[in-house]
Formats: C-alpha cells, sequence, structure tokens
C-alpha cells in the first residue's frame, strides 16, 4: 500500500473529530499497536523544552480510561486542525506536521482559544490501512486555565 | 430544620471566633492592597531555584508584591536580588525571562551594572560633570534581601525583615535530606490563572480534606494505612509540614509503584508537604518534587506559578521517569493538579458573587492531616500582619458576638 496524501488528511481530520467527541475507542482505533503520545512545550523560563505527557499505548488506553472519573473543565473542546506538511518517508511510513488550535467552549456558549502549537504525526500502514504510529503535540500556548484531563 | 433563610444563611456562624473566615478577606480590593503592603513587602518569599541561574552571569526576573525583580548570579558565584529598574529614568533593566551577562545593560541609554548592582557605565558622563551625585558610585541598583536554602531563593523587599533562618525556624527540616543532599534542577515551569483569590490556592495546599474531591488521591492517599494518623506540626509564623505518608500508587488504574529513583532520605512512595506563610508549598513525592507558589494580582485573579524538580545528575532515563511521575499527578495535564484549580474557581465564584458569606474551618481531629488546625494557624497569623481578625475583617460583629 502506498501513502495517499489525501487519505493522510482524511486520517488526522478524524483523530481530531475523534478527540473532539472524546470517543477513545475511536481514535485508538486509527491509532497503531504500538502507538506513543508525547506532549511537549518549551519554557522560555528554563530555557529547556518541558515535557508534559509522554506515554505509550496501554499508559494511554489507561489514561483514557480514567477521564470520566475526574473533575473537569465543562464544556467542549474543538480541534481546529491544518495539514501544512506531510513528508513521505517510505510506502509504508509518513511524518505529518499539522498547525492546531484548540476552541474552548463554555457551557454557556462562550468561546476562546485553549491552545496553540502543532502536531507531529508519524503514520504507519497496519493490516493494510493507514495507523498513527506516534502523535507528538508540541504546545506554545503554556499558560493555562484550569489544565487539560484530555489528550490535546 | 433542613434548608435556611437568607437571615439565617447571612448570619455569624455559631463557632468558635477562629473557626471561620469572612469570604471579605477574599474578596474586598482594600483587603488586597493591605496585603500587598503589609504582607508581601514584609514577608520572606520563594521566587526560584538556584537551578534555573545555574553559571555565572545568569538571571532570571521574577514579580513580587507587584515589583518587577531580578535574579542575578555574580562572578563571585553570588545570587542576589535587585528591583529589575534602572537607576536611571527606572526603565526594566532586563526584558527577558532569563539570560546570561557579565553586566547588565540598560536597553534604554546603555547604563551598566555588575553581580553586585554597581552601576559600572554611564553613558557619556561627563554630561553630568556639573551633577556630583550622579557618578556610578552612587548609582547603583537598589539590592533585595535574598538567600538561597536547600537550593530556594527567597527574598524578602523589607530591608529589616527577620533572619530568613529565624523566620522559617525548623520549617525545611522535612526538606532537608531530600532537597540539600544532592543538587536538584527544575525540570517543569507552568503557569495557571485563576479567577480566585491567592490564600484559596494556599487553602488547597494544607487542608487535606478536600482530597476526597481528586479521584487520584482519593484512591492513592486517602485510602493508604496510616494516611489520617500523620500529625501536623505548626510553626507560630503561619508555617505547617505533616508527618510522611506512603502513598499507594499503584491504586490509582494504570499507575505502578514508586521505590525507585527515590530522592535522598524517602522511603519509596514516600509523601511530604511543607507549607510556607505565606504562599509557598514544597510537595515531595518519592521521586518527584513540586514546588508551588502564587502571584497575586487582584483580589480574584491569581497567577499560580508551579516548578517540578528531580536531580541535576539524573541521566536522560532517570529525568523522563521522573517527569513521568511528575505529570502523572502534576503539571496542566496532570490528574490532579487541574482539578484544584477548578475547586478554588468554584469556591472564588460564590464568593464574589456574595453568594457564601464564610468558610468553615471546624475540623478537629487531633492535629490529624484532615484536622483545620493548620488553617487556624495560618489565618491567626494572616490576622496578626494585617491586623484584621478573618472572621470579622472590617470589626462589624459586637463583642458579644464574636
Ligand atoms: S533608563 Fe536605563 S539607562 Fe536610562
Ligand atoms: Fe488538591
Amino acid at each position: 500500500m502506498s501513502m495517499d496524501k489525501e487519505d493522510i488528511r482524511q486520517l488526522i481530520a478524524q483523530s481530531c473529530l475523534c478527540l473532539d467527541e472524546e470517543d477513545y475507542d475511536g481514535f485508538l482505533q486509527i491509532c497503531s499497536s504500538d502507538f506513543t503520545y508525547f506532549v511537549k512545550a518549551f519554557s522560555p523560563d528554563l530555557g529547556m523544552e518541558m515535557v508534559w505527557m509522554d506515554h505509550d499505548h496501554p499508559e494511554f488506553v489507561d489514561m483514557c480510561a480514567m477521564i470520566p472519573k475526574h473533575v473537569r473543565m465543562s464544556g467542549s473542546i474543538s480541534r481546529h486542525v491544518n495539514v501544512s506538511l506531510i513528508t513521505e518517508i517510505s510506502d509504508r511510513n509518513a511524518k505529518v506536521t499539522s498547525k492546531i488550535l484548540l476552541v474552548h467552549t463554555g457551557q454557556e456558549g462562550t468561546s476562546t482559544i485553549l491552545a496553540t502549537g502543532k502536531y507531529v504525526d508519524q503514520i504507519t500502514v497496519e493490516s493494510n490501512e493507514l495507523r498513527i504510529k506516534a502523535r507528538n503535540v508540541s504546545l506554545e500556548t503554556r499558560k493555562w486555565n484550569p489544565g487539560l484531563h484530555v489528550p490535546i | 430544620m433542613t434548608s435556611r433563610t437568607k437571615q439565617q444563611w447571612d448570619e455569624r456562624p455559631d463557632l468558635p471566633s477562629d473557626h471561620f473566615v469572612s469570604a471579605d478577606i477574599y474578596t474586598k480590593q482594600d483587603i488586597f492592597d493591605e496585603e500587598v503592603t503589609k504582607l508581601f513587602a514584609k514577608q520572606w518569599k520563594f521566587v526560584a531555584h538556584e537551578s534555573e541561574l545555574p553559571n555565572k552571569g545568569d538571571f532570571r526576573t521574577a514579580e513580587h508584591a507587584g515589583k518587577p525583580l531580578i535574579l542575578y548570579r555574580g562572578q563571585d558565584d553570588v545570587v542576589r536580588c535587585f528591583y529589575n529598574a534602572c537607576s536611571h529614568r527606572g526603565s526594566l533593566v532586563v526584558t527577558e525571562p532569563r539570560g546570561n551577562a557579565k553586566y547588565l545593560t540598560c536597553f534604554f541609554h546603555l547604563w551598566s551594572f555588575d553581580g553586585k548592582g554597581a552601576c559600572t557605565n554611564i553613558t557619556k558622563p561627563d554630561g553630568y560633570d556639573a551633577c556630583a551625585t550622579v557618578t556610578k558610585d552612587k548609582m547603583g541598583l537598589r539590592e533585595v534581601k535574598c538567600v538561597v536554602r536547600l537550593g530556594m531563593i527567597f527574598i524578602t523587599l523589607d530591608d529589616q525583615a527577620e533572619e530568613f533562618d529565624d523566620y522559617v525556624g525548623d520549617s525545611l527540616n522535612q526538606l532537608e535530606e531530600v532537597m540539600g543532599t544532592k543538587p536538584m534542577e527544575v525540570f517543569h515551569l507552568h503557569r495557571v490563572n485563576m479567577n480566585a483569590n491567592w490564600k484559596q490556592w494556599q487553602e488547597t495546599n494544607m487542608e487535606l480534606y478536600h482530597e476526597w474531591g481528586h479521584v487520584v488521591n482519593r484512591t492513592t492517599s486517602v485510602a493508604a494505612s496510616g494516611y489520617h494518623e500523620r500529625k501536623w506540626s505548626i510553626h507560630p509564623n503561619g508555617h505547617g509540614w505533616l508527618e510522611p505518608l506512603k502513598v499507594d500508587y499503584g491504586n490509582y488504574e494504570g499507575w505502578g509503584d514508586r521505590d525507585n529513583l527515590l530522592l535522598p532520605g524517602l522511603m519509596p512512595a514516600e509523601f511530604r508537604v511543607v507549607d510556607l506563610f505565606p504562599n509557598t508549598t514544597v510537595i515531595v513525592r518519592g521521586t518527584t518534587v513540586r514546588i508551588d507558589t502564587t502571584i497575586p494580582i487582584a483580589p480574584g485573579v491569581t497567577i499560580l506559578e508551579q516548578r517540578g524538580l528531580g536531580l541535576k545528575e539524573d541521566s536522560a532515563e532517570d529525568r523522563r521517569t521522573r517527569q513521568k511521575h511528575h505529570n502523572q499527578f502534576w503539571g496542566p495535564l496532570g490528574r490532579n493538579l487541574s482539578e484544584d484549580v477548578i475547586f478554588v474557581d468554584a469556591v472564588a465564584k460564590a464568593n464574589f458573587s456574595n453568594t457564601a458569606k464564610w468558610g468553615i474551618f471546624a475540623r478537629h481531629e487531633n492535629m490529624g492531616a484532615q484536622d483545620d488546625e493548620i488553617m487556624r494557624a495560618y489565618y491567626s497569623v494572616w490576622g496578626k500582619w494585617m491586623e484584621r481578625r478573618a472572621n470579622d475583617p472590617y470589626g462589624n460583629m459586637t463583642a458579644a458576638t464574636e
């Protein structure tokens, strides 16, 4: 199977729709069995990169399973994604860089920008389907209220 | 009787005067303004960790009591603190959060200052020949008292403040071995905007019965054996610390134990907490340390600053593990910290709308983990500095009802 750019765009879009819906089973279905998830942000105060989340597949599954038990910010989050760069590495692997904007809409209807940054996704082929093998989130936003329990 | 009428709801709680506070201490602008001058301008305050400026010439900026500050490690390797204000016309001297320079040169008219705060350059100084007081030796920066203890940098704006070691007494003893044996390093720093009063955040680090509200704390800590038996120690200056606990991290679905990579002096999964009056807390969770402090902006606007620390000597793999442990509970994507922000914002919402007029601190558990004595002591010390009673800050209650 070769990598089709339109299929890759569809995959990234689908991943965001699943996360918006908090459909983590759906999200994991389009991820490979060795999926890894990583969130980082650069700290100008420390002059170094901070790691904010670093999960392998089982850890990611456990984290998602516990989300409903937590006290969370009410409202919904919408991920606005612009797939900006697809670099085909081979017929079975691609690297995709997307700019992201997370918009939060409160229960009363106000929308505010929650975070901006980018996804760098590694795409692979598993069972003859495109899968996300790794999602590395780089955040520019570092000041939060109050914080998130969900994947970005 | 079940619910209460407005009159019943508003009336003074039928409790001893130190067992409740008035919401006015959180919401009123005049009280906040007084806190800046009577508390923050006088007290010792944690501002940064020394690992944030490890090399000679490193500087960091900070803010305290509304004042911009510079922390600067001089060529003599001593960390000092100065107002971030130029001796010339008052510009910020440093406009970046961090950097390195042998001299700090103000970007406005290029006056320079060294690591001891001395003025080392006045641009074209002959322009001041007619004014004998505008000379390098008289134009140093305003130095702020500063000490480093266990790697933590504390400052006070009050030149007459009591010595730091007298101020904290034995409050740092619980951290002595953990933070003082091997050099530590900050690997995480993030800030949170809270729509709440700064004291409401500090309360979350002292009253522990809200741990029932956190699923992680409920399962790993409150359920752990010995949780309630730990005793608070309370220092007369309002600091407090709790005897250690062994946390059952494995009780939270998907988490492992914390038996390895322990910081010096700790048992596996050991938890410690030290609260320093008025707004700093150090929390130890076996392998990693969190330091909280707040930057009060207005009665209902507070910036929380949260740091995470590991050992400076960490290998990449060890650091990764510590960061994972840190991020499980803390950080903006952790399981615990954002819940506290939600709790605190919810309390503030009712306080600032004048809906909830009182906060009750009436638990007695023989100084155990969930005893409110730490809160009562905190507000008693707050009252002394502020010359106001936390339950009646405007002196509205008659002597009989007070
Ligand atoms: S204000 Fe700094 S050199 Fe003039
Ligand atoms: Fe909490």
